[in-house]
């Protein structure tokens, strides 16, 4: 089953989103930070990375570009899930590389759909 | 069967050994062990005390000396204080305290023997023609009462039963009785707590002095004796035998002492007396006493008749003892039931209760059958319907059916009392025929004979009380007037719990309207009071709570102190306020003091304006005063700072004449005359300045030609001297018309042809004349009173600008002040937004785990009641995400932050997935949506995300404000841009507030907003939102009816191309 890197700096939140996933039957490995990310990238690919975008340290748009920025980490799909829901923020993910951005609150049916999607393509 | 019996008589003696020892170990000691006995001795005449010769005597001693003589006790008298004695005996430095009240209180402390030697009671004193006649009636009132004594403090003394009926009195102690006496009689007090046998002895010796019906706690006078000692049991033993045997003898000690001291039987004979008093006692007293008596009395037959049939003189005479002796007991009996029953008839507040207890009384003292009070009922069958029963299977009243009618149900003795409203009774009521509808019930019961008597209340009978005996004949002559006293008696209490129960009623709408009456006046931002009488010194009837905010002092405070008020003004005002009330008095008019309170706690000065309105009966003589204080010390510190101000500047302007002429005064004074000809729209303005003794024309506005230039009025020429030598303003409807003025300057006004003017004049602050001010017309004009105003006004500019030229540079600095607390604002409030848009980010988090939380269980609910919680739960959710959304809106769009990221947009896309995400909350209000689309509508260019907010902010609504199973029908249509348009038939918005309703937090009414929720600022994100786009919005409401909501987005059709 397809592996997903979940990175949020909230406990709460990767619990919950780790819930969701796991019902579904997919892998999730956690990650607090950008530092903590990279380190697991060297070692692991996982089939799809969801990132928070406010964390300490590198912030989740940033570290998107270092990823997307990176041979052998560039073709994994990345998704920006944030509570940064206004237009333009949206517009900053895409840039930063993303390939889709979820806002917080999320629909569960939703998100869940999003996530199938990419995995289903890769 | 020997055996048996061997077994027998083995067991019988065995007891009989037993006994024989147990007798021998108690009688032994009593004789030979005690040889010594110390008794107290205190001042408790005449039943112990030291004589003039410094003998111990009393009715105690003689018993105590006549029983010593017999058990071999040597006594001795140790003479000490009351509360000496007490100790005394319990660490037993003494054996015996004579005279002792028995209580159960002091049971737990010494042991007391078992016979009585004396009873005692104590009696309620008053001065002649005292309205003291019950408990009650000692509410509020001043009561003597001696230190220590068992009637004040004791169990069952006056302050426990006074507690009990929570009576509050106040208790004025003194050392003897004597002492109470005195202080009656000197009225210190209203009313004194006096032992019984002090009376006996000692007389009243007060000739105004009487004696209430009030008596209460019945005591019994024993000899007490250390605790739990031997010793003791022995002399309890010794002096209770005795003294049952003096008892029984007439001729004993016992009779010839208490003869002696307390004029022999008299001591006891004093019970008629007080029996007969207590009839004459109010009527609440007067129930329970009949009874008793009227037991005692019963007894009393009984007893002779015993006697009689013994038929000897001395067994006589020793009956006639008992009698005598069980008269003191019952006497204390029942004065005990009178204590319990005043208890109850104080306490009562239930009809059904009180006559409850009555029957109860009856049964049990009276030792009857059965006792039940009916009333008459006014119906068909004129029924007696039973209100309250007591006694042997009183289920009779309810099996039997009894009528006041004359028929046959009702001429039994009930129906027959109840219809003549006199006593009837049947004397056996096997044999009675008119009792035959009864009989039987009756039987069964053993009830033999009844009686009843008619209740009346103001000479209308209102019902019966009937007694029943298992006794033939039972009642006699005397038994009915008891029993129709009682019966006055009851009806006498029901009167007086129908008069209790309305009082209380009407107590209760009065502390209603009171409580009203207060909340309003607590609500008021003034001190509001009432005073009675004199307004200087009077009694406050009432001051509000605000008093506390404003003089630190409490309400109370001033209740009890009424010259706490006066204390704390500051003295320099005392005379102003003196005078102002004065002049209230006099008027009888409205009046207002105005001075300064020192604050208790702040220490602050406090100004005051203290308004009056005389309160006047229909004499039109003042009763009372009407007064609302209030704090206006803002306003006369902000008066005070002017002035301050003021004379800052004047002091400014002598010193730094250089710098006032720096000063461009002209162009101040151009502009205010510009401002008066503007405001009055008149033809022409001008001024008059004063130069010395001429006037010279300055500054015109609206003339052709100069008439300034080259002119000066002479002092005393024209009407700007006149309006000057007048110091008010002089109008002048028709200058050709003018009687008042002399020499007016015809030739300077026809150069402009003026006809009509206002002259002002003004003045300096030392009251020179500076100038005046004229406004004027080519026709003759009418001017108006606020013509006249405005002019006046702006001569106090002009007055400032010409006294005051450095106030400019003052104002200027002053704006440079106000400059930088904006610009401070301006940041805070920037602050502010970051903080809300912050702030409502990470609102979010903690959402977004609720609700992910909640998705998931959703995801697996199969219970549908458990499914209807997380569907409420998930209803909530999306309506703080719509709050927080707006939030953070309204925050950027008013930092003016709001960047739009704008594409082509398929409306009809966004709204029908709105409508599914309102699907739920749709179905619970049952309300139907309708979508409308014309068709071919081309995309719009918008924020997707924005449109769709406030297009959910406007569904939201619709349903929010929308009655159940109302309509929602959104429609869309291409005009010149693409509208659209969110209708509801909710509960629509009045017409006067339609045009706020996109103001920032803005509902209806604060009462829409609790029933309806939300924050109110949805519908200004809309509008702003609408407005960023480039369109517009619309609203169309009527209330009751709905609204409906259209805005314009412009279409993508040309950037697309």
């Amino acid at each position: 089953m397809a592996t997903i890197l979940l990175v949020d700096d909230e406990p709460e939140m990767r619990l919950l989103t780790r819930t969701i996933l796991e019902k579904k039957g997919y892998d999730v490995i956690e990650a607090k930070d950008s530092d903590d990310t990279l380190v697991i990238l060297d070692k692991e690919k996982p089939d799809l990375i969801l990132l928070d975008v406010m964390m300490p340290g590198l912030n989740g748009w940033d570290l998107c570009r270092k990823i997307k920025d990176k041979e052998g980490l560039k073709d994994i799909p990345v998704i920006m899930f944030t509570i940064m829901s206004e237009s333009h923020n949206i517009e900053r993910s895409f840039k930063s590389g993303a390939d889709a951005h979820i806002n917080r609150p999320f629909d569960m049916k939703e998100f869940l759909d999003i996530v199938n999607k990419f995995l289903k393509k890769g | 069967m020997a055996d048996s019996q061997e077994k027998y008589f083995q067991k019988f003696g065995l007891r009989g050994i037993i006994i024989i020892i147990c007798l021998l170990a108690l009688s032994n000691p009593s004789i030979h062990a005690l040889e010594h006995v110390k008794v107290g001795v205190y001042e408790n005449p005449p039943l112990v005390f030291t004589n003039n010769h410094g003998n111990v005597e009393g009715i105690y001693i003689d018993i105590l000396n006549n029983i010593a003589s017999k058990e071999h006790w040597k006594l001795e008298y140790v003479e000490c204080s009351w509360d000496n004695c007490l100790n005394m005996l319990k660490n037993n430095s003494i054996d015996i305290l004579p005279a002792i009240a028995y209580s159960k209180e002091r049971s737990k402390i010494y042991d007391f023997n078992n016979e009585t030697v004396i009873s005692n009671y104590a009696v309620i004193y008053v001065n002649k023609g005292s309205d003291i006649k019950s408990f009650i009636d000692l509410h509020d009132k001043r009561i003597g009462v001696v230190r220590g004594d068992i009637h004040y403090t004791g169990e069952g003394g006056i302050k426990d039963i006074l507690k009990k009926f929570d009576i509050n009195s106040t208790f004025v102690e003194y050392n003897t009785y004597s002492g109470v006496l005195k202080a009656l009689e000197e009225n210190k007090i209203d009313a004194g707590v006096i032992n019984r046998l002090y009376d006996i002895r000692h007389g009243l010796g007060y000739s105004n002095i009487e004696e209430t019906s009030i008596i209460f706690n019945p005591i019994e006078l024993r000899f007490a004796f250390t605790k739990n000692i031997t010793k003791s049991k022995v002399l309890i033993e010794g002096i209770d035998y005795n003294l049952a045997e003096m008892k029984k003898n007439k001729g004993s000690v016992y009779y010839k002492t208490i003869e002696k001291y307390i004029g022999g039987e008299s001591g006891f004979k004093t019970l008629p007396q007080w029996v007969k008093k207590l009839f004459l006692a109010a009527a609440a007293l007067l129930i329970l006493f009949v009874v008793t008596h009227f037991m005692l009395r019963r007894e009393l037959r009984a007893r002779t008749k015993e006697i009689s049939e013994k038929n000897s003189e001395l067994i006589k005479e020793i009956g006639e003892r008992k009698i005598a002796e069980e008269k003191l007991l019952r006497a204390n009996k029942a004065l005990r039931i009178l204590s319990d029953c005043n208890q109850v008839l104080i306490r009562a507040n239930d009809m059904s209760k009180f006559l409850n207890d009555i029957c109860r009384i009856i049964v049990e003292v009276g030792s009857y059958h059965l006792a039940w009070v009916g009333f008459a009922e006014h119906d068909k069958e004129k029924t007696v319907r039973p209100v309250a029963k007591y006694g042997n299977k009183d289920d009779y009243v309810e099996v039997v059916k009894i009528s006041w009618d004359d028929s046959v149900l009702g001429r039994g003795p009930t129906g027959t009392a109840i219809r003549t409203g006199k006593t009837c009774f049947s004397k056996n009521i096997l044999t009675n025929q008119d009792y035959k509808p009864w009989r039987e019930e009756a039987y069964k019961r053993e009830y033999v004979c009844s009686i009843a008597i008619p209740l009346k209340v103001e000479e209308k009978v209102i019902g019966a009380l009937n007694v029943y005996s298992s006794e033939e004949d039972a009642f006699n002559w005397e038994d009915m007037k008891f029993l129709e006293e009682l019966a006055n008696d009851i009806a006498f209490g029901i009167v007086t719990l129908r008069n209790r129960i309305e009082r209380q009623k009407a107590e209760e709408d009065l502390r209603k309207s009171e409580e009203k009456y207060r909340m309003v006046v607590e609500n008021v931002n003034e001190i509001i009071y009432v005073i009675e009488d004199d307004l200087l010194k009077g009694k406050l009837r009432f001051i509000s709570s605000k008093v506390e905010d404003i003089t630190g002092y409490l309400p109370e405070e001033f209740l009890e102190n009424p010259g706490l008020w006066i204390d704390i003004v500051y003295p320099d005002d005392l005379v102003d306020i003196q005078s102002a009330t004065e002049e209230i008095l006099k008027t009888g008019k409205p009046g207002t003091r105005i001075y300064r309170i020192c604050h208790r706690k702040t220490g602050n000065r406090v100004w005051i304006e203290d308004k009056i309105a005389p309160q006047h009966d229909e004499k039109g003589r003042i009763t009372a005063f009407f007064g609302a204080a209030r704090d206006i010390t803002d306003r006369k510190n902000a008066a005070e700072m002017l002035r301050r101000t003021a004379e800052k500047l004047s002091v400014i302007h002598e010193i730094d004449r250089d710098i006032i002429d720096k000063l461009n005064i002209d162009s101040i004074l151009k502009f205010i005359v510009n401002k008066a000809r503007e405001l009055t729209e008149a033809d022409v303005a001008f001024y008059g300045i004063v130069e010395g003794d001429t006037m010279r024309l300055y500054v015109a506005s609206g003339t052709t030609k100069d008439i300034t230039e080259n002119f000066k009025f002479r002092k005393g020429t024209g009407i700007g001297w006149f309006a000057i030598e007048n110091k008010k303003p002089v109008v002048v409807e028709d200058i050709y018309n003018e009687k008042r003025i002399k020499n007016i300057r015809y030739d300077r006004l026809e150069l402009e042809n003026l006809v009509s003017l206002i002259a002002v004049p003004f003045f300096s602050g030392k009251n020179e004349p500076l100038g005046v001010l004229f406004v004027a017309n080519r026709r003759k004009t009418k001017f108006t009173e606020e013509q006249i105003d405005t002019i006046t006004s702006l001569t106090f500019q002009a007055t400032m600008a010409i006294e005051h030229p450095k106030l400019y540079s003052e104002l200027k600095k002053a704006h440079e002040k106000l400059r930088v607390a904006y610009d401070e604002l301006k940041s805070i409030s920037e602050l502010k937004r970051n903080i809300i848009s912050n702030v409502s980010h990470e609102l979010y988090t903690p959402l977004t785990i609720i609700k992910g939380s909640l998705d998931i269980l959703r995801d697996e609910e199969k219970d549908e009641s458990k499914m209807k919680l997380l569907q409420l739960a998930h209803n909530a959710i999306s309506r703080q995400k719509l709050i927080i959304r707006n939030l953070i809106e309204a925050a950027e769009l008013e930092r003016g932050k709001i960047k739009l990221e704008l594409r082509p947009v398929k409306i009809e896309e966004l709204i029908l997935s709105l409508a599914d995400e309102f699907q739920p909350q749709l179905l619970d209000k049952g309300i139907s949506m309708s979508i409308n689309i014309k068709e071919d509508i081309p995309p719009v260019l918008a924020d997707r995300i924005r449109i769709k907010h406030i297009l959910r902010n406007l569904i939201n609504n619709a349903i929010k404000f929308n009655k159940k199973e109302g309509k929602i029908l959104i429609e869309v249509e291409k005009k010149e841009n693409i509208e659209v348009c969110v209708e509801d038939t909710g509960i629509g918005i009045p017409e006067d507030k339609v045009n706020k309703i996109f103001q920032q937090l803005y509902q209806i009414d604060s009462s829409t907003s609790r029933r309806y929720g939300g924050t109110g600022m949805g519908l200004m994100v809309v509008k702003e939102t609408v407005k960023a786009h480039g369109g517009s919005i619309s609203i169309k409401s009527k209330e009751g009816k709905g609204t409906r909501i259209c805005f314009t987005l412009p279409s993508a059709k040309k950037e697309v191309k």
